[in-house]
């Protein structure tokens, strides 16, 4: 017994070894996970239970010149459900939408888009209702039966709106859905996946700005809220709640009553236009303070609401944003070019007179064309001219010979210290174009490059045929005689590249004459021609037009004052400048070509202008009739305020097409048009 | 006869018995917590756990009382009942989680495969202390193999692969205990791993067919890399995965009771019953997860030393029998909660959720604290 006894000790002794081990090992696993990696697993397990729900900051506000809302945020409801995992979820559904009574509000679109959901502890967005009567009524109708619908919530959700449609559409922009180039642009500001960013004008312009190491702008900081979920990702409690803090405010120098005033009369002046030439529908129109650069109404036609970018409709205006033509899309105030015309003159005027020593009371005879070759056309037979009258009735013979003689180096001298053919560097606006101002280096660059390889291409040809036929050649002679006219040929077609070249690179006397009265190769924004008459107006100094007043806090607080700035200040004198300006009154006095669209304005608003009328330079157009109606403009003349520039396209004549929307808008400016309307209201009482 | 004897009752190791309270305490303890995201009343599972042991230590004492060896003239009754109750449970049992291993009594649902393991323990006792000495050779062993074949393949009908292993290693527990040849059995189980795992490898390597359905066999490998569970780690590695981010989030001290997310917020399915340690784990941390460890381990200590005084080699393997079955089960069901063992659905005893283990856990302490009772008189 007592041997046995030693051998079930011996045994039981194994088997409580293999019983330490076995704890033992278990023992380690475990100090394993707990001891050693147990930072790492308390990640995973907060990664588990811990969700970030992030809230839309509301956008700021964009305001005119006066605080007038041009971009607001409007409240739409937004019902949505969450997914709360209970039995009667179906239920819920079915009651809601019995409640909402909306025809798109099914219970299959509903589950459609729980099914699509994959953030479960995010409730699913069920529809967006704007501020209504009727949406109202559902609202209530939804808080009375609020323990009916567990997990139904409506938030008020903000939403961009434009009060004024389409008005100033091109320069407000609009917002959309963040893209992939934008997101990878703006990575360090935090921008997520389903943002709203600014896609074009103030809003993309705008959007933010880093200002003494602070970004501001029209976009809101999100806020969070951290979300405890279970393991079916419903959420359980709130943990952290961070609000979102409200975009800045965003005045703009815009004078949004100017801007109705211009795109009213442009729509209407359009629209007759369009009755006589179907291409016609299209035209740009900007207003710049003198003094400032400030840019107080700009409008571009066709025009776009940036409505129709936030709530849909674009969907459904696709072909009008797309198809049409001349479509909406580019700011033709910004990113068309258009020659100049007769607006060019005063550039010619005024190199003369500085650097030709022109007398302005010297008179040329007009009689209906230049008399040099290719003796460009005048309008009219104008008879004795002096500068005055030639800008009052833009003769071309007149300033084709002023041009001639102070030569094209000084036209484009004084060309370029107005701006002309260089961006304004305006700011805050969308992408502007350079336009051009033909000079000979220009001309010598562009055309060398194409006769050249026209005259390759010839040459290779030539070549080419040459090779094959000596490659047929019988005989010896039958070969020399291939080289020697080969030979002959090529020798043919140097000389006329050489004459060919000589010609299309070379400045010819007519290029000077084209580019004196605004035609030829000129081409330019509408920017630039109204920076280049307000440039003129107040004395010579070009200033950078710009459209952000200042943004001012969500608290009312100014974070930035924008100044003007000084881009140059012409060398011009002071009396070329002023015998000018007496051309460009003389335009709208008794005989000038825009008399008739200022003869009741009071005396102590005059207005000096200038109008043009353009050959389109479009491929199809009749040279002969298809013109851009250009006018530019400042007033009052003595002491101006304001400068405005326009082209209508197909406008025929400046006068009676840009220069009624630059009538509209010193009336308005001015407060000319009460008289107007009081005298249609007496009508209408009558 | 069923008067228990009072001088009896001095020789009974109180550390083994305050060892079996202090687990049952752990087990309380955290049960309300463990059901508190199951239930909204959190002592409905408390109620019935400490009914289950109150009824426990009513059949405890009656166990403990009648002296043990009467039960040697029962034991092919026994047997015979074990197999009749093990058919019974596959006609009219009711499938739970796609097993049949349940009896619905009114109320109550009885899993008649853990009273098995206490009716098998008596038996083989029985069985192998008839053949003391002769488990020599390999052809001694076919016996006992045969002897818990009829029982196990019942089990494995329901199918409940835990039980069927957890006879498995009480056999070779007792087997041990019992003078089987070391070599020869040691042989065997490490064969028997050696051949189980081929078979897996060369199921999937060259399709070679297993009785086990495919989500059995993941379940049975998803430990090794429970994110390679052919669902990124949605599947069968999905317990795994949660358990061992509950126990290792739990860190040194523990969330705190009620506290652990991953139980709380049902990140981790079954968490009161089979993965009730990771609750521990995440609530109460290193120092609750060892502590309950160490009291196991004692238990067993105490309990092989309560074998080593035993009367007779049937008490010893009576005795070896319930701790190996304890032993068994602490490791695969802590085993499967920190990641190494295969996920196999068994209890941990005494804390588990679960009335038919706790009856049959307490009818089997009150055997051995009846062998304990009757031990061999230590000569002064």
């Amino acid at each position: 017994m007592e041997n046995s006894r030693n051998k079930l000790k011996k045994t039981l002794t194994i088997y409580m070894a293999i019983t330490v081990i076995i704890f033992l090992s278990l023992l380690s696993k475990l100090f394993f996970l707990q001891v050693v990696s147990a930072h790492a697993y308390k990640t995973l397990s907060d990664d588990n239970r811990i969700r970030m729900v992030a809230k839309d900051a509301r956008r700021g506000d964009i305001l005119d010149r006066n605080g007038n809302r041009l971009a607001t945020s409007k409240p739409v409801f937004a019902i949505s459900i969450t997914n709360l995992g209970s039995k009667n979820q179906d239920e819920v559904i079915n009651r809601l939408v019995k409640i909402m009574d909306m025809p798109e509000v099914t219970p299959e679109v509903i589950k459609e888009k729980m099914k699509r959901h994959f953030r479960l502890y995010e409730p699913v967005e069920i529809v967006k209702l704007p501020w209504s009567a009727e949406a109202l009524q559902v609202i209530t109708k939804i808080e009375e039966r609020r323990r009916d619908l567990p997990g139904v919530i409506i938030q008020e959700v903000p939403r961009r709106y434009y009060p004024y449609g389409s008005l100033a559409g091109h320069i407000l922009g609009y917002v959309g859905k963040i893209s992939k180039d934008e997101l990878e642009k703006y990575k360090q500001y935090g921008y997520g996946m389903n943002d709203i960013i600014g896609k074009r004008g103030i809003e993309r312009s705008a959007e933010l700005r880093e200002i003494s190491n602070q970004v501001v702008g029209l976009r809101g900081k999100k806020g969070v809220t951290q979300m405890e979920v279970n393991a079916y990702n419903h959420p359980v409690r709130k943990l952290v709640e961070i609000p979102p803090t409200p975009g800045y405010n965003v005045e703009l120098t815009l004078d949004i009553n100017m801007q109705r005033a211009m795109e009213n009369a442009m729509n209407e002046i359009i629209a007759e236009i369009k009755e006589k030439n179907p291409k016609a529908g299209a035209g740009g129109a900007v207003v710049l303070d003198v003094n400032t650069g400030a840019i107080l109404a700009m409008a571009s036609k066709p025009d776009i609401d940036p409505n129709d970018f936030v709530n849909g409709k674009y969907e459904e205006k696709i072909d009008y944003y797309h198809k049409m033509k001349p479509g909406p899309w580019w700011n033709r105030a910004l990113q068309e070019e258009y020659p100049p015309g007769s607006t060019f003159k005063m550039i010619t005027g005024i190199a003369a007179l500085e650097f030709a020593g022109i007398d302005p009371e010297t008179k040329i005879t007009c009689t209906g064309q230049y008399w040099k070759p290719p003796y460009i056309k005048c309008w009219d037979v104008h008879g004795k001219v002096d500068y005055y009258k030639a800008v009052a009735v833009s003769c071309n013979t007149y300033f084709q010979y002023v041009g001639e003689k102070v030569g094209i180096e000084n036209i484009v001298k004084v060309a370029r210290q107005f701006g002309l053919g260089q961006k304004t560097g305006a700011r805050d606006i969308d992408s502007e174009s350079k336009g051009l101002l033909p000079t000979p280096e220009w001309k010598s660059e562009v055309r060398s490059n194409s006769v050249n390889q026209k005259y390759e291409k010839k040459r290779q040809n030539l070549e080419k045929k040459y090779n094959e036929l000596k490659a047929q050649a019988q005989t010896a002679e039958e070969l020399e005689r291939l080289e020697k006219q080969e030979e002959n040929e090529l020798r043919a077609l140097e000389a006329r590249y050489k004459i060919d070249y000589k010609f299309a690179t070379e400045w010819h006397p007519f290029n000077t004459y084209n580019t004196s009265i605004g035609q030829g190769s000129n081409q330019y924004t509408v920017l630039q021609l109204a920076n280049y008459i307000a440039t003129f107006a107040n004395g010579g100094k070009r200033w950078k037009p710009y459209l952000i007043k200042r943004i001012v806090s969500p608290d009312g607080q100014i974070v930035k004052e924008y100044q003007p700035e000084l881009v140059q200040t012409v060398e011009i004198s002071q009396d070329t400048l002023d015998i000018t300006k007496r051309g460009m009154e003389a335009v709208t006095s008794p005989g000038g070509t825009a008399y008739y669209l200022f003869k009741n304005f009071p005396e102590n608003i005059k207005v000096a202008a200038k109008t043009g009328t353009a050959q389109t330079g479009r491929a199809g157009d009749d040279p002969e009739s298809d013109f851009h109606g250009i006018f530019v403009a400042f007033a009052p003349a003595d002491n101006p305020e304001i400068a405005f520039a326009g082209v209508i396209e197909y406008g025929e004549h400046g006068g009676s097409s840009a220069g009624k929307v630059a009538k509209a808008i010193f009336e308005e400016y001015f407060n000319l048009q009460e008289q107007k309307f009081s005298q249609k209201d007496a009508n209408a009482t009558q | 006869m069923f008067k228990i004897n009072t001088r009896l009752l001095k020789n009974i190791d109180f550390v083994f018995v305050i060892n079996v309270i202090a687990i049952l305490a752990v087990g309380i303890m955290i049960l309300p917590s463990a059901s508190a995201s199951v239930t909204s009343n959190p002592l409905y599972f408390v109620k019935k756990q400490l009914i289950a042991i109150l009824i426990g230590c009513i059949v405890m004492v009656f166990t403990a009382s009648i002296n043990y060896r009467y039960i040697r003239r029962f034991v092919r009754h026994l047997y015979i009942l074990n197999i009749l109750m093990l058919i019974t449970v596959l006609v009219i049992g009711t499938e739970i989680n796609g097993a049949k291993s349940w009896i619905k009594l009114g109320p109550l649902a009885l899993q008649p495969s853990e009273l098995s393991k206490i009716i098998m323990i008596v038996c083989f006792a029985d069985f192998l202390d008839k053949r003391q000495g002769k488990l020599k050779r390999l052809r001694d062993f076919i016996p006992c193999f045969l002897f818990f074949a009829i029982p196990l393949m019942l089990i494995m009908l329901q199918p409940d692969m835990g039980s069927g292993l957890v006879f498995v290693a009480i056999m070779l527990g007792m087997m041990l205990v019992g003078g089987a040849n070391l070599k020869l059995l040691s042989g065997l189980v490490g064969g028997g791993f050696i051949a189980g795992v081929a078979s897996i490898w060369a199921h999937f390597k060259f399709g070679m067919p297993l009785p086990l359905k495919y989500h059995q066999i993941m379940r049975l490998i998803a430990f090794i890399n429970p994110y390679a569970d052919g669902e990124g780690g949605r599947g069968a590695g999905y317990h795994i995965i949660q358990s061992k981010v509950a126990i290792g989030s739990g860190g040194l001290t523990g969330k705190g009771l009620f506290k652990g997310s991953q139980v709380q917020l049902n990140f981790l399915p079954e968490h009161h019953t089979d993965f009730i340690f990771s609750v521990i784990g995440e609530e109460l941390g290193f120092i609750g997860g060892a502590l309950l460890l160490l009291l196991f381990l004692s238990l067993i200590y105490r309990a092989v030393q309560i074998a080593l005084n035993a009367k007779d080699m049937f008490g010893v393997l009576i005795v070896i029998g319930f701790s190996s079955m304890i032993v068994f089960h602490v490791l695969v069901n802590v085993g499967m909660t920190i990641g190494l063992m295969p996920v196999v659905g068994i209890p941990l005893p005494f804390v588990s959720y679960g009335g038919s283990a706790m009856l049959a856990n307490m009818t089997a302490l009150g055997l051995i604290l009846n062998i304990n009772m009757r031990r061999k008189k230590i000569p002064f």
